[in-house]
Parts: C-alpha cells; sequence; structure tokens
C-alpha cells in the first residue's frame, strides 16, 4: 500500500484550514477557490489512494477508504454549497470547515487508534467551533451542550481503546470496554438516551455544516463502532449485546421518528430523522451478521447523501424566507423548481421509496432482520417498518408545508440568486439518490463486501432483487407519466365559495402543520412529547441539575466536616493548654519546686 | 565539572536573586525577579541536553548532595519556566499596589522557587525536608500576603495542615534511614520498606499535595492574590508532593505491602473534588477543586508503580501546570475585570477579549485531556499504565473524573465567557502584561502538544 497517498486527504485538508488563516486577508474569490480547490484535491486523492491501492488493501482499509470518500464527496458539495449559502463568511469559517475535514478523514484512515482518537477530538473541536460560529444565544448554548456530552463520550471511547488494547481481561472488563465504546459512539451517532446535543446543534450550526454534522460526522461514529465490533471485540463474544443493540436501535428509530412528526423547524425536523435513520444503521450492525452490516454500511452511505442533501435544499428554503419555521413556508414549488424536484427524490429517498437508494439499503436491512430470525429481531423489523411509514408521513408534511398551497405573506425577503454553486451539488447528490438505488450492485459488491472480509454466506441475490424492484418502479412511473399526459388534459383551477362568498386562498389552504399536531394528542404519546419538551429525557440537563446536587452533599461531607473537625479540634487544643498555665502562676516558689523535682528526675535518670 | 557548577548556579539563583531585590530599588522588583528566572531559566536549558542523555549531575556541598536527573529536571525547569511567567503577570498585577508590596511579592517569590529547586534536585532525604518546610513557610507569608485577619488564618490552616504532615514524613525518613541505614537517595535505590514507612511520607504528601482529608486548605488558600495562587497550584506548592511521592516510591523505594488504599484514597479525593466544583460559584475556588482533582488523579497514577504511568503522571504534571498556571492567571484577569469572583455575575467576556478565551479555552481542554493537547497525553499513558498494571478500577475513576472535569470546566467558561455582556471595569492598568504571560502560556501549552505529537 502506498503510505504516502494514504494520508494524503488529511495533509490537504489540514494545509488549506492552515492557507485560509495565513491568506486571511484574501479576498472572497480567492478564498473560495481556495476552498473548492482542496475540496476537489481531497477528493481526487481518496479516489486516486483507492484505484492504485485497490489490490493491496486489507478489509479494515476498505471500509475507511469508502467512509473516505464519501466524507470528500459530502465534504466537496457542502464547501461548494456554502460558497453561495454564506458567501460572507470569513477566514476563520473557512479554515474550521477543512479543520473539520481534515478531523474526519484522519477519522477513518488512521491504522491506529490513538491517532484516531486524536484525529476524533480534533473533529469535536473544530465542530464545537462551527456549531459556536453563528454566536447567538441558541448557538451557544447547543454548542456547549455538544461539547460537554461529546467530550465525555469520547472519554468513554477512550477508555474502551485502551480496554481493547489489553488482551488479557476477563469477560465482565470485556463487557464493560464494550459498553464504554457504545457510549463513546453512540453520543456521536444520538443513540437515543445520547442523542440530545444532535437537534439542537444541527439547528444552530451553518447549514452547509449541518449538511456535514448529518451526513458524515456522525458516520464516523458508525466507522468507530464497526470497526470495534467486528474486528476488535468479535461478535461471537458479544452475542449478548446483540438484543440490547436492538433494543436501542428500535428505541432510536422510534423515537426520532415520532419526535420529527411534530417539528415545525425544519431543521430540528431533519435532525430527529437523521437520529431515526441512525437506528436503521444501527439495527444492521446490531445483526451481527454480513448482511446486516452490508445493510447498515449501505444505509450510512445512502443517508449521507439523501440527508446532506435534504439539509441542502431546506438551506435554500431558509435563504428564501428567512425563516427555518415550516408554517412560514408554502406554495414555493414554482419559485424554487429545482429545489421542490430534489427535495421530493430525497424525501422518498430516506422514507424507503423504490427506485431511490434508502429503499434499497433498507430492504438490505430488512432482510438481515428476518435471517436473524429472534424474536427481537422480527419485532425490530415491524417497528422499522412502522418507521419508514411515518418516515413518509412527516416528509409529506414537509413538502406540503414548503411546496404546495398557497405562499404565506409572513416572511417578505428579497428572492435570492440562483447559482451554479448551489444548484450544482443538489443536482448531483440528487442523481447519486436515483443512481444508488438503481445499481446497488456496483458499491456493495466492489466496496462493501471486500470491506467486510469473508462474504461466502452472504446471498447477492437479495441486494440484486432489489435493484429489480428499483427498475420495476421507474417503469411504473414512466407508464403512470405517459398514461396521464394523454388522459389528463389540464387542471381545472376554480373559486371556493361559502355561502356565496369567495373564500381566499388562504383561508382555504390546509395546513399540514395543523393536521399533524393532532399526533400530539395521541394518548401513549401525549407524555412522551411532554418530557421531550419539558427536557425530562435530556440526560445533559438532568446531568446538569444532579451532578451539583450531589456537590453540595459531597461537601458537606468532605469540606465542611472536615474543617469543623480542624476547628474543634483547635478549640478543644487550646482549651487544654491554658489549663498548664496552672503550671505557670508566677509564683518563685512554685517554680523552684520544679526546679528541684526536674533536678531529681535528671539525677535519677543519670545515676542508672 | 562545569555543568555541576551550573547546578549548583541553578540552585542557588533564586536564593542570590531573593536578596539582590531586596537591595535593589523596591520599583523594579518584580521585573528584576523576571530577570533572574529568565537567568536561571537559560542555565536549565544549559545542562537540559546532559541530564536527558542520561548523564547525572552530582553537586557535592559540604556533604549534602544535589542531583539532576531527567525526573528532576522535569520538575525544576518547569517550575522556573512557569515562574518567568507569573512574574511577568505579576508586573501588572501588583501595578496599583504599593512598591514595597511588591518587593516582598518578588522576595518570597523567589525564595519559593529557590526552595523547589531544594527538593527537586536533593539526593538527601533530609535537604529535601528541609527545603519542604521551607517551601510551606514561604507559603505562609504568601497566602496571607495583605496580613488581614481571614487571609491569616488560612494561611496559618495551610501551614499547620501541611507542617504536621511534614512532621510524619520526617518520622518515615527517620525509619527509613533505620532500615536502610543510609539517607542518600541514590543509595537507597530498590531497597524495601515496609507499608507503615509508606503510610508516614504518604501523609507528608497527602497534605502538601492537598488530597482528601487534608484538601481543605488549598480552596482557602484562594484567598491569596492571584500570582501567589498560581505560584501555590501550578509551579511549586502542591506539586512538591508529587514530585516527592514520584522521586521516593515511584523510582526509588520498593514498597514491600499491599498499598493500593492510597491510590483508592487519591481516586476518591479527585471525584469529590471533581464533584465538589461542579457546584461552587467562586472561580478560583473551582479551579482550587479542580487542582485538588488533578492532583488526586497523579498520585493515583503514581500508586500503581508501573513505568508508563509514572511517565504519564510527569508529562501530566507539565501539562497541568502550564495550563493551570494559565488558567489562574487568566482568572486574575477576569476577576480585575468584572471586579468580583463570582461566576454568576460574569458573562459575555468572549466578544471583548478573544485571545483570553482562547487562552483560557486551550489551557482548560489541555488540563480536560484533549488531543493535542499535552494534557492528553498524560492522562492517556497514565490510564494505559494503570491498565497494564491490572488496575482497570483506577482507569475507570480515572475516565470519570476526566469527564468530571470538562463538564465544571466547560460550566466555568459558558459562565465566564459566553452568554450576555456584563459591564466591565477597564480603567485598569497594567492588563498588558498580563494578558501577554496568559496568552505565552496557553501558546507554550499548544507547542508542547504539537510536540508531544510529532
Amino acid at each position: 500500500m502506498n503510505i504516502n497517498v494514504w494520508f494524503l486527504p488529511v495533509v490537504i485538508s489540514f494545509g488549506i484550514a492552515l492557507v485560509h488563516i495565513i491568506f486571511k486577508r484574501a479576498g472572497r474569490n480567492v478564498r473560495r477557490w481556495i476552498s473548492l480547490i482542496g475540496a476537489i484535491g481531497a477528493l481526487g486523492a481518496c479516489l486516486y489512494s483507492m484505484f492504485i491501492n485497490y489490490n493491496v488493501l486489507s478489509s479494515g482499509e476498505i471500509l475507511g477508504l469508502v467512509f473516505a470518500a464519501l466524507i470528500s464527496f459530502i465534504g466537496l458539495f457542502s464547501i461548494s454549497y456554502s460558497q453561495w449559502y454564506n458567501p460572507e463568511a470569513n477566514f476563520v469559517y473557512d479554515g474550521l470547515l477543512f479543520l473539520f475535514l481534515g478531523g474526519m478523514f484522519g477519522v477513518v484512515l488512521s491504522h491506529s487508534l490513538i491517532a484516531l482518537y486524536i484525529y476524533w477530538e480534533i473533529m469535536t473541536v473544530a465542530s464545537f467551533f462551527l456549531i459556536l460560529f453563528k454566536d447567538t444565544q441558541e448557538s451557544r448554548r447547543a454548542s456547549l451542550k455538544y461539547i460537554v456530552m461529546t467530550g465525555v463520550g469520547s472519554m468513554f471511547l477512550l477508555f474502551g481503546i485502551l480496554g481493547a488494547w489489553m488482551v488479557e481481561l476477563n469477560i465482565l472488563w470485556k463487557h464493560i470496554f464494550f459498553a464504554c465504546v457504545l457510549i463513546g459512539t453512540g453520543v456521536k451517532m444520538g443513540l437515543f438516551p445520547l442523542h440530545t446535543w444532535l437537534p439542537d446543534a444541527y439547528t444552530a450550526a451553518p447549514t452547509p455544516a449541518s449538511a456535514m454534522f448529518s451526513g458524515v460526522m456522525v458516520k464516523t461514529g458508525i466507522y468507530t463502532l464497526i470497526r470495534f465490533y467486528f474486528a476488535i471485540f468479535q461478535p461471537s463474544w458479544s452475542l449478548g449485546w446483540d438484543a440490547i443493540m436492538m433494543v436501542i436501535g428500535v428505541i432510536t428509530l422510534l423515537g426520532g421518528v415520532f419526535l420529527a412528526l411534530i417539528q415545525h423547524d425544519i431543521k430540528r425536523l431533519l435532525a430527529y430523522h437523521s437520529i431515526s435513520q441512525i437506528g436503521y444503521i444501527f439495527l444492521g450492525i446490531a445483526c451481527g451478521t454480513q448482511i446486516g452490516l452490508v445493510g447498515a454500511l449501505y444505509h450510512a452511505i445512502n443517508h449521507a447523501i439523501f440527508k446532506s442533501l435534504l439539509f441542502l435544499g431546506a438551506g435554500v428554503l431558509i435563504k428564501e424566507t428567512g425563516s427555518r419555521n415550516l408554517e412560514d413556508y408554502g406554495g414555493l414549488a414554482g419559485k424554487l423548481p429545482l429545489t421542490f424536484g430534489v427535495m421530493t427524490v430525497a424525501a422518498l429517498s430516506i422514507s424507503g421509496v423504490p427506485p431511490f437508494n434508502g429503499f434499497v439499503s433498507k430492504w438490505i436491512i430488512f432482510q438481515a432482520l428476518l435471517a436473524k430470525n429472534t424474536g427481537f429481531s422480527v419485532f425490530a423489523l415491524v417497528a422499522a417498518l412502522l418507521g419508514s411509514v411515518l418516515t413518509l408521513a412527516s416528509f409529506i408534511k414537509v413538502l406540503n408545508d414548503s411546496f404546495m398551497g398557497v405562499r404565506k405573506a409572513k416572511v417578505s425577503v428579497p428572492t435570492v440568486g440562483k447559482s451554479p454553486f448551489m444548484s450544482i451539488p443538489l443536482v448531483l447528490l440528487a442523481v447519486g439518490c436515483l443512481l444508488f438505488g438503481v445499481f446497488p450492485g456496483f458499491v456493495t459488491e466492489r466496496f462493501l463486501f471486500p470491506s467486510i472480509g469473508e462474504y461466502l454466506l452472504l446471498n447477492i441475490s437479495l441486494i440484486k432483487m432489489a435493484s429489480f424492484y428499483g427498475w420495476l418502479a421507474i417503469c411504473f412511473i414512466a407508464v403512470i407519466f405517459i398514461l396521464s399526459r394523454r388522459w389528463i388534459k389540464g387542471v381545472r383551477k376554480t373559486s371556493v365559495f361559502v355561502g356565496g362568498e369567495i373564500l381566499s386562498a388562504e383561508d382555504t389552504a390546509f395546513d399540514g402543520a395543523h393536521f399533524y399536531g393532532t399526533v400530539k394528542d395521541i394518548a401513549p404519546l401525549k407524555r412522551f412529547y411532554s418530557a421531550e419538551v419539558s427536557g425530562m429525557l435530556d440526560i445533559y440537563r438532568r446531568g446538569l441539575q444532579f451532578l451539583p446536587r450531589i456537590g453540595k452533599c459531597v461537601r458537606a461531607a468532605t469540606v465542611n466536616a472536615v474543617n469543623a473537625v480542624y476547628e474543634k479540634g483547635s478549640v478543644f487544643l487550646s482549651k487544654w493548654v491554658e489549663r498548664l498555665r496552672l503550671l505557670q502562676n508566677g509564683y518563685l516558689a512554685k517554680y523552684l519546686i520544679w526546679f528541684f523535682a526536674g533536678l531529681i528526675i535528671i539525677m535519677e535518670v543519670i545515676r542508672r | 565539572m562545569f555543568l555541576n557548577n551550573i547546578l549548583f548556579w541553578i540552585i542557588a539563583t533564586p536564593f542570590l536573586a531573593a536578596f539582590a531585590v531586596k537591595l535593589l530599588p523596591v520599583r523594579v522588583a518584580i521585573k528584576a525577579g523576571m530577570l533572574f528566572l529568565l537567568a536561571q531559566l537559560t542555565l536549565c536549558g544549559v545542562i537540559a541536553a546532559p541530564v536527558f542523555s542520561s548523564k547525572v549531575l552530582y553537586l557535592v556541598i559540604k556533604n549534602i548532595f544535589f542531583v539532576a536527573d531527567p525526573l528532576s529536571f522535569v520538575f525544576g525547569i518547569t517550575s522556573v519556566f512557569i515562574g518567568v511567567f507569573i512574574y511577568l503577570f505579576a508586573v501588572g498585577y501588583f501595578a496599583e499596589e504599593a512598591p514595597r508590596e511588591q518587593q516582598k511579592f518578588a522576595f518570597w517569590g523567589l525564595v519559593f522557587v529557590g526552595s523547589m529547586m531544594g527538593v527537586v534536585f536533593s539526593d538527601n532525604l533530609i535537604s529535601l525536608y528541609f527545603f519542604w518546610e521551607l517551601a510551606g513557610l514561604c507559603s505562609w507569608r504568601l497566602i496571607g500576603f495583605y496580613r488581614k485577619d481571614e487571609h491569616l488564618l488560612k494561611a496559618d490552616k495551610a501551614f499547620l495542615i501541611t507542617s504536621a504532615g511534614a512532621g510524619f514524613m520526617l518520622l518515615g525518613f527517620a525509619y527509613i534511614y533505620i532500615i536502610t541505614g543510609s539517607m542518600s537517595i541514590s543509595q537507597i535505590m530498590n531497597m524495601q520498606v515496609s507499608p507503615f514507612v509508606f503510610a508516614l511520607v504518604f501523609l507528608g504528601v497527602l497534605t502538601k499535595s492537598a488530597t482528601l482529608p487534608f484538601h481543605t486548605w488549598l480552596p482557602d488558600a484562594s484567598v491569596a492574590p492571584t500570582p501567589v495562587t498560581s505560584f501555590l497550584h501550578a509551579a511549586v506548592l502542591v506539586k512538591i508532593g508529587v514530585y516527592g511521592l514520584a522521586r521516593l516510591f515511584g523510582t526509588t523505594l520498593i514498597v514491600s505491602g499491599n498499598v493500593m488504599w492510597a491510590g483508592y484514597l487519591a481516586l476518591l479525593s479527585s471525584f469529590a473534588a471533581g464533584v465538589i466544583a461542579m457546584r461552587e460559584t467562586d472561580i478560583k475556588r473551582i479551579l482550587a477543586f479542580s487542582t485538588v482533582s488533578q492532583l488526586g488523579f497523579m498520585v493515583a497514577g503514581l500508586m500503581v508503580f508501573n513505568p508508563i504511568a509514572t511517565r504519564g503522571v510527569v508529562i501530566f504534571y507539565v501539562a497541568h501546570a502550564l495550563g493551570k498556571g494559565c488558567l489562574f492567571l487568566c482568572a486574575g484577569i477576569i476577576e480585575k475585570f468584572f471586579g468580583t469572583k463570582d461566576i454568576k455575575q460574569m458573562g459575555g467576556l468572549m466578544k471583548k477579549a478573544p485571545l483570553l478565551t482562547y487562552a483560557f479555552l486551550f489551557s482548560m481542554l489541555s488540563v480536560a485531556g484533549f488531543p493535542p493537547l499535552p494534557g492528553f497525553y498524560g492522562k492517556l499513558e497514565t490510564i494505559t499504565g494503570m491498565l497494564v498494571g491490572g488496575h482497570v478500577f483506577y482507569g475507570l475513576f480515572a475516565i470519570l473524573t476526566s469527564a468530571l472535569t470538562l463538564m465544571y470546566m466547560m460550566r466555568l467558561f459558558s459562565n465566564v465567557f459566553m452568554g450576555d455582556g456584563m459591564e466591565i471595569k477597564t480603567e485598569r492598568k497594567g492588563f498588558a502584561p498580563m494578558g501577554v504571560a496568559a496568552v505565552l502560556l496557553a501558546t507554550s501549552s499548544l507547542v508542547l502538544g504539537v510536540m508531544l505529537v510529532l
């Protein structure tokens, strides 16, 4: 393997970050091209490395390279998009993006776990500053929460890494170390009890950065977990974890999607969907079988594509209306046809509709759950299917609220200009959604199977079948399209009358947000929602309330008690010392008695 | 022989400088002290190469041995290095004080550094004890610097606790002499002592490095002026305990029994102090409890008697000294900015002092153990050593404490630097040297981290 090429993406990213800091006074155009050339260079380095090293790589290295390529693609698209989105961003922002990219490349390309951890923390600190970048009250809170939760998580990861490095351990400690790894990576992935930083951070960060967070940063957690689970902790001994991981996956999946249903903030909604999709990936890993792993990896790749597409599309909406609230949108389809198209593709993709990529990977994960055939896995399968349906329901709300209906007059912001920096990434990502859905065999056979190692047990035809369904769906859509062109002559538009009065379009429009508002009142979900809103489930906020209370008790037990001992002791001592003064009352006769007594004692001692 | 003479001058410079600042005009006292420390730092730099090429330097003055080996050298040079920055900081901090006060600080600070030099380079248990107590005496004078009644009480407390511990330690030294027949550290190498002797010496260490039952003097000592607290926490006083433990039981003597309890006590102290720091609202007390927590971690790292862990503790000592020194200097600046020590009344410093924010943030992350800052390497090696030695519980505790460190540090950071802006009194003069000192310390922390990674 050519080691010089191997770390080129890391070197390029850090180098470009340094260039941005050095040439901080350079013009906007210069910095834009530095960024783009850097991102393209990193992408090229990844692909070149993959090309020249392909035959000599071990399975783990292929896995790393697949993730590196994914990171460089999403990174390039986000950086290109951010040239349109925040053109006024300063050198700090550009430098941070590349520092962040370099950290992620380092995580997936390192050969040593300690190096992985170091890059992991570089990534954490860079993303902390990215969340902080807007410097509003919201972003300050979110970044703080982010750094505390992920920082604590990464310390657990470090402990897991050190534990994995020690081989001679009994099984109990191995379980504890695995739990540490799971906590460490789970915080980064957003597994359910540890997910609470994620909606806040995604909402507060600049949109291109949110796309990178959701698209690829979360994936580094998945990469690390897979490396641990399959390479270091063998699935054979961790059998007991399958059921636990599956339950966690199901909770993450359903919790994320149920919380997404009631959101009005588009970025927050996407963040909760991100959690839910991580649940799918985690279910795939939890199967512990090769097909499950292929499904998880493929879903990770696909999720990166469609979720970053969704975030970038949401960024267009935010830029257009100046608001993140879904209720402020409406009727934007005519104005933003490209965004409408790509968002529809992404929404169908995330809901698992053929022929898009989300369907294929979910299909593989469902197959894996079926093949596993335990009680938990069948339960998980049902939950996963339900999750898919709810995802679709939630995205219909998004599409309806933002693109259909009438334009709300609340927000009036001048229309933003079009730019190839924005449209090319969107189109390419949408094309990616389709291609990965129609030709799943290319990535899975060429990159994912080798990265798992042995794949004799794997039934490839299952995946081919997904491709078949994709083609079927395309044919179906094409037929409907052709027929509809022939049969439907045109849309009839007419006014709405109530009591002879013509109602305005705004009055008759039905708001998706209100329609889905009823979900909140479903009996079992009501408590869940109120708990989440009030922060009951927020492990960070609970911890911040809980720890100072403990601190008060500990302080009483140690500091105050010890101080009391010192004070009482000194009072006691001085009282007794006071009594000794009786011996020293100033009369010569008494001193003479002491003198003679001492003399007698000394003489007695000397005599013996 | 030339190098041995340099070792003599390294130990003698602070004491000579202390008397020199008494003779010099009072206005230049602190600046002169800084220059003397710089000279001393240069001397340390001269002997760095021979010391690290494992050429041990000996110095004999009238039967008292002084030895420079890598362990003592690292502890010594770190104190001097931080001492220089503390003096630079003090130039600004004491700018509005009476010149006589400045001279007093310069004098006692130099004696303080000198006693640290004496402790780390002593090859003789009695001379070690002598300088140990000298450091305690200086700390008594410096904690009660303004001679107010409540300050004097705290100073008395610190001095009484540490010197009582030192008395037990002296008893332990006597036992070591009875067992081994020698007071010279280089002659008692690899000899066995009983856990009882260890416990006696460990009492001295516990009191000096502020571990659980004897830790209360350290937070109370934060009433002292900031350069003094910085000296206490980062450069000189509490690190003497860690050095003593590392020197006597980390590299020299072997304890013949099981002394796991000592490590557990230290870890308990570390954890308790971390939890208490979540509750405190006085910025200097938070940092003081943080020091107690980190010291507990270091003592626990030494208690596994593993070379990897010992090396990790030494690295972490340097990282903590740089980081905590900078944090205290920042705290001094913040205190002057806001005119209060209560973090509830602070906020929004980030926009007003960005460089200070970064200095604080990086030092804080270094102490909490974030790569690529040096604190990470220290923690990494220490915890690795704990696990390799089979003390997995120690490792788990240490990780939990690190997590706690991050939490209370971020709490402090968010309260002071984030949030809405507050009224800031920027009328004071002397911010320039204070800011420069803090930023330079943070930079040196970063540079050390990058050097360790390469």
